[in-house]
């Protein structure tokens, strides 16, 4: 087994190249760990590193994925804690949860470019997180704070939205 | 907002807007959810087709609860509650109730494993007392009402007073006070408080020493089974100032004694971890009680039941079928008497510990649960192996129906009448909560029971089979003796 790390780079849609530990990387995104051992045998003669293309994936996006990936996944390589949450009781604040929860405070396009990237990289402790933030982004508003929240035009006919509210009228 | 701009919220695919449906627990916020555009009402009504019937939540001590099944996602806190510190007691009967209990002991809404962690893991002590402020609280309505008669009558207490359950019955109409009338009646692991029936800011009634391990509300008459599996009706009705009263309660089941068995003080005198002072009464009321309640049975006849014409019948009948009901009773009754009532779990583990022998033991659990239309009283006996070494797991599920002319338990089995099993109905089981519902598909299929806690196990009364249930893994380290079942309100999708 090697010691020193090896890195892989990953190229952004736009074409920027993101330096990271292959084994973090490979222990968070379920997509990435699958181009790598598709790459490997050819790896191994030579000494060059890799490059991945994330064609999904835009610049300002990969740097949030990694930087949560580096903070979520590094920890658990270092402290050897291979899931952090195991030792966490229930009520006791997750070491993370402040680090999680700016992670997520940011406005609904970047949000929803998390989202999406994460579940292409198959992340999914931060697919988890990024759906939670959608949620609670919906938690307790009505149905215009809502659409007004994510930009959505009301596309029901009037009979349409009608039958909507009476079907849970209780609700409204 | 302009319409010109792509829809990135509006066009996001069905399946990730339907994880995020997931994490919306709240029927009302489903609710919205749907109505905001039609690609999200599309996309909720995917999601909810493919988990049709949705599953009840698991309500946890603390307050934390979890949806289960493949998506299940886990929350730390029920939102609007109306305390701070809060213990959830148990389902409060349905209809999205919960029974809290607002208390600065924390004792019941810490999970072993915290205690552990923070290193208090102590046993609980009979001489500090801590107040209590009991109330049932709904957190789909917001609607909470206070329980000051049960303040009054254990609203300073410490750790060791438990209580087991807390049922609501709603009955509409003849209230004097119009709008619905609310009937509240609870089982405690004290002698003193068997059975409390109280309606809130009217007054209560107290019956104590009855070893009752479980009661469930049929009509509008209460139920409660014994650690003989003996059944007990409760007769309610009210005096002049609207105060709840019990005209009488008798026995209307009796399991059948085996010779030698009539001994029914020597099983009490082991299992005395309630209060010292009230063992003795316990004793010989409950003595009595045996011999007033087969004479009030002759007697009285069953008033309020249907089956007046039986009355001949209720003295023979025990005898009758005492020979084939001993081989269904006995097999499980012994075991199940040392271990079950009050804190018998504990007890036995304990016991386990002090041999230094590490066999696998037995336990045996009893739930009483009113059937889905409402018109038969069921019992589930579940019976739990734990190996010395790995995780509890059910050993055997039994389902009986009470024939209250018979006066007896009637075993459901596999393939009696149509498909066998429990038909058209579901069990969701725990210590503080029982209910059956009609079957609807998805999860909620006929003939399951689901029993939380200590083993979350769903078991299949069509093939008798046990098998888990998934939940979120922070459902694995949380208290696991009280958690309930809590059933949101059903929403048209």
């Amino acid at each position: 087994m090697a010691s020193e790390k090896k890195v892989v780079f990953l190229r952004s849609s736009d074409g920027e190249a993101f330096e990271v530990s292959e084994e973090v990387i490979s222990a968070a995104s379920v997509t990435i760990k699958g181009m790598i051992d598709e790459e490997s045998p050819s790896r191994a003669d030579t000494a060059a590193t890799t490059t991945l293309a994330i064609p999904n994936v835009t610049a300002a996006t990969l740097s949030r994925v990694l930087h949560y990936v580096n903070k979520h996944f590094d920890a658990a390589a270092v402290v050897g804690r291979p899931d952090d949450y195991i030792f966490c009781a229930p009520g006791d604040e997750h070491p993370l949860a402040r680090f999680d929860d700016d992670f997520v405070d940011v406005d609904n396009d970047t949000l929803i470019d998390l989202v999406h990237a994460a579940e292409y990289l198959h992340i999914k402790k931060l697919f988890d997180l990024t759906c939670k933030a959608v949620a609670d982004k919906l938690k307790g508003r009505t149905i215009d704070q809502i659409r007004e929240t994510f930009g959505i035009v009301n596309d029901y006919t009037v009979e349409e939205e009608v039958e909507v509210y009476r079907e849970n009228s209780w609700a409204f | 907002m302009s319409p010109t701009c792509p829809r990135p919220w509006c066009d996001l695919p069905a399946d990730l807007l339907g994880h995020v449906t997931a994490r919306l627990p709240f029927p009302a916020d489903r609710a919205h959810f749907r109505a905001v555009c039609r690609a999200w009402h599309s996309a909720a009504r995917e999601h909810d087709a493919r988990r049709r019937g949705r599953l009840p939540w698991i309500v946890l001590p603390d307050a934390s609860f979890c949806t289960i099944g493949d998506d299940g996602v886990f929350f730390d806190r029920i939102p609007g509650l109306p305390a701070e510190n809060v213990t959830c007691l148990g389902g409060g009967g349905g209809g999205g109730w919960l029974a809290l209990d607002c208390t600065d002991s924390v004792h019941r809404r810490t999970s072993l494993l915290e205690k552990i962690l923070t290193n208090t893991l102590l046993p609980t002590r009979c001489d500090v007392k801590h107040r209590h402020t009991y109330l049932l609280h709904n957190p789909f309505t917001n609607a909470t009402v206070p329980l000051p008669e049960l303040d009054s009558a254990f609203g300073h207490v410490t750790d060791e007073f438990e209580i087991r359950k807390v049922l609501m019955m709603m009955r509409s109409g003849d209230g004097d006070d119009g709008d619905g009338d609310v009937v509240v009646a609870v089982t405690t692991n004290s002698y003193k408080y068997s059975v409390v029936v109280c309606r809130p800011g009217k007054g209560m009634c107290v019956v104590p020493n009855l070893h009752i391990l479980d009661v469930a509300f049929l009509a509008d008459t209460l139920y409660a089974v014994t650690v003989d599996e003996d059944v007990i009706a409760f007769d309610l009705t009210e005096d002049g100032n609207g105060r709840p009263t019990v005209a009488q309660y008798k026995r209307v089941i009796r399991r059948p004694l085996a010779d030698g068995e009539e001994d029914l003080g020597s099983w009490m005198d082991d299992d005395d971890d309630d209060e010292g002072e009230d063992e003795l009464s316990s004793n010989s009321m409950e003595e009595e009680e045996d011999e007033s309640n087969v004479d009030e049975l002759s007697s009285n006849g069953e008033e309020e039941e249907e089956d007046e014409d039986q009355e001949s019948d209720d003295e023979a009948a025990p005898h009758d079928t005492t020979e084939e009901e001993e081989d269904a009773f006995n097999s499980y009754g012994k075991v199940a008497r040392t271990v079950e009532y009050a804190d018998e779990n504990k007890k036995v583990a304990a016991a386990a510990d002090d041999d230094n022998e590490h066999k696998d033991y037995t336990t045996t659990a009893r739930y009483l649960v009113a059937s889905s239309d409402g018109k038969e009283l069921l019992m589930v006996r579940h019976h739990q192996q734990t190996p010395p070494s790995s995780g509890a797991y059910t050993l055997k599920v039994e389902v009986f129906r009470a024939d209250l002319s018979l006066r007896e338990w009637v075993p459901i089995v596999a393939g009696d009448g149509g498909g066998g099993g429990l038909a058209g109905e579901a069990l969701f089981l725990s210590r503080s909560f029982g209910k059956s519902t009609p079957a609807y598909g998805g999860g909620v299929e006929e003939g399951l029971v689901y029993v939380a806690a200590p083993v979350d196990d769903v078991f299949d009364t069509r093939c008798w089979v046990p098998r888990t249930f998934t939940m979120p893994w922070q459902r694995k380290l949380a208290a696991a003796q009280l958690l309930t079942w809590l059933f949101p309100p059903e929403l048209v999708v």
